[in-house]
């Protein structure tokens, strides 16, 4: 039987931070205000090649201006940003460089052609003349613009402008990829086709994707960051059975509460035991919160069968949704 | 200076994927060949002066409808944060925008110079006076275009920053009537060269005196450093 939904994402507050080669984007005490309000409020987060990290929280929690931080749009009140390597700073054109960005609302002239648009893109990425044409050909092959190459932006459906802007935001090969809410407002079958899309432009990048659609980061993301009120709450990974943490229900006979809990506490691995409600009549019913991973379970059996009866052990993995919904409402429980 | 071509060459299709570039060349040189023909077959006065004269007033009125979109547009349409994320200097943006209105401001005075043929089949113009005189309203269209450029930076509604543009123009050319206040002779003074109508005399008659050039081109550097400081403080 499964227990009721619980938070299994690991509670991380920040990251771990230092020097890191390898990170393409690090974010370090990062806080911005607008005025009296606090938008960001110490970000700490590091991104790798081949990462696609989901940034989800409710409205205001600060995605996009975290989003636009790391692109260069805004500066930060304190802390640092390296993309590449490469500190940003008040000329920040070379860590500029590095990154491929898609805004909420595509940044497009709905007066230019796909083709002229996109020329303009290359350009100013400062692609070498020889190497334009080529590039943009690709982006156009790759996200199935040749057809509407000589059409005005202006005159594209939402999908269409949708890929064009993600076509840009890919053009040149930008070892970063920065997405905010790229599938918002498209119909069903252009959010598929804009995932699919997505998930081909991230390939081998360092990607950074804000979503209020959970499937979709569960979808996309290899992992996911919660924030709310301007704080990383916890990093998940999205995928079923793939979560930090597990909860295992686990039914004992022939043994109290207090011994079962001391039991089940000393098994390595295991971060939390607490009773549930719903016990059996002639048995003790306890939940665990534990790593993830089949030796903790394989441990927990073989330690409750050697010391009481092992009646019933329930791997529960609660969804992403469910994960996040309790993060946040835990967050907000405790005034975060 | 990076991504000055890029967004010259962006800008100019933009201009001409529109009809705004062709309607303002239209509007410019129908009305500039009406005053010229007006002026020689009406009043038989055959001078350029008179027609740099009328150049010079529809600039003040169309400069702004030209400038009005070059940085509303884009902070409206949100463009203004791609081009703040690429790779591109402020600098460039600016002068690649600046640039791409001089062309225009550069096609219109050269449709106007079919006026000269007329003049020259008729009677024997002085051409050195009537390139000065060219040279000198071309000075005046780049002030109008930086002051348009800088105001279009503020703004994120056309309408809004081709009022304000006018405004500031008219001001500019009118503001030497404050002399005749008769404050102080030091005020008086420094309105009378702070005005376009002051200086313009000279220059639509081919002059080119250093005072106007030194006062024209230093609005225009100093508004079009602003204009790039103000894109710059938009990171903060």
């Amino acid at each position: 039987m499964n227990g009721t939904a619980a938070p299994a994402a690991v509670p991380a507050g920040r990251e771990p931070l230092g020097g890191d080669a390898l990170a393409r984007v690090e974010l370090a005490g990062i806080r911005k205000s607008f005025g009296p309000r606090r938008v960001l409020d110490g970000v700490d987060l590091r991104v790798h090649a081949g990462e696609i990290v989901g940034l989800i929280g409710p409205n205001g929690s600060g995605k996009t201006t975290a989003l636009r931080i790391v692109a260069g749009f805004l500066s930060p009140d304190a802390g640092t940003v390296r993309v590449c390597g490469i500190e940003m700073g008040p000329d920040s054109r070379a860590a500029r460089a590095c990154i491929g960005y898609l805004p909420e609302r595509p940044p497009l002239y709905d007066a230019l052609t796909v083709i002229a648009y996109l020329e303009f893109i290359a350009a100013a990425k400062a692609i070498p003349r020889a190497k334009r044409a080529p590039s943009v050909a690709r982006v156009l092959d790759a996200y199935e613009l040749g057809g509407v190459r000589g059409r005005p932006i202006g005159r594209l459906s939402k999908g269409f402008r949708q890929r064009v802007g993600l076509a840009q935001a890919t053009l040149g090969e930008p070892a970063v990829l920065l997405l905010d809410e790229a599938t918002s407002g498209l119909d069903p079958m252009q959010t598929v086709e804009a995932r699919r899309h997505i998930a081909q432009g991230s390939a081998g990048r360092a990607v950074i994707f804000s979503t209020h659609v959970l499937q979709e980061a569960a979808a996309l993301c290899t992992r996911v960051v919660v924030m709310h009120a301007g704080r990383l709450l916890a990093v998940d990974r999205p995928a079923a059975g793939q979560g930090d943490v597990q909860q295992i229900d686990v039914e004992l006979a022939g043994i109290d509460v207090a011994g079962a809990a001391a039991l089940l506490e000393a098994v390595p691995g295991v971060a939390s035991v607490s009773p549930v409600p719903a016990a059996s009549v002639d048995g003790v019913r306890l939940r665990v919160e534990a790593s993830a991973g089949d030796a903790v379970r394989e441990r927990i059996a073989r330690a409750s069968a050697a010391r009481a009866g092992l009646r019933e052990l329930t791997v529960h993995r609660p969804s992403l949704e469910e994960r996040f919904v309790q993060r946040i409402a835990d967050a907000r429980a405790i005034g975060e | 200076m990076s991504g000055f071509t890029a967004v010259f060459v962006k800008e100019l299709r933009q201009y001409f994927a529109t009809p705004i570039a062709y309607a303002l060349m239209a509007v410019f040189w129908a009305l500039a060949g009406y005053y010229f023909s007006f002026n020689v077959f009406f009043v038989n006065v055959a001078q350029m002066v008179n027609a740099f004269h009328n150049m010079s007033i529809l600039m003040l009125l169309v400069m702004p409808l030209l400038t009005m979109r070059v940085f509303a547009e884009e902070n409206r349409t949100g463009t203004a944060e791609l081009l703040l994320t690429l790779p591109l200097d402020e600098s460039g943006v600016v002068l690649g925008k600046f640039a791409a209105a001089l062309v225009l401001l550069v096609l219109m005075l050269a449709g106007t110079a079919a006026a000269l043929v007329p003049l020259t089949l008729f009677g024997e113009p002085d051409l050195g006076p009537v390139v000065g005189g060219y040279i000198g309203v071309f000075l005046m269209g780049c002030t109008f275009i930086a002051i348009g450029v800088l105001v279009s930076s503020l703004c994120s509604n056309q309408l809004v920053a081709a009022l304000v543009s006018w405004a500031i123009l008219v001001l500019l050319w009118y503001v030497d009537y404050l002399s005749g206040l008769d404050v102080s002779f030091a005020l008086s003074a420094t309105v009378r060269h702070l005005s376009f109508s002051s200086h313009y005399t000279d220059l639509i008659r081919g002059v080119l005196p250093v005072p106007a050039i030194v006062y024209l081109t230093g609005i225009v550097v100093w508004t079009l450093t602003l204009t790039i400081q103000i894109l710059r403080l938009r990171r903060v």
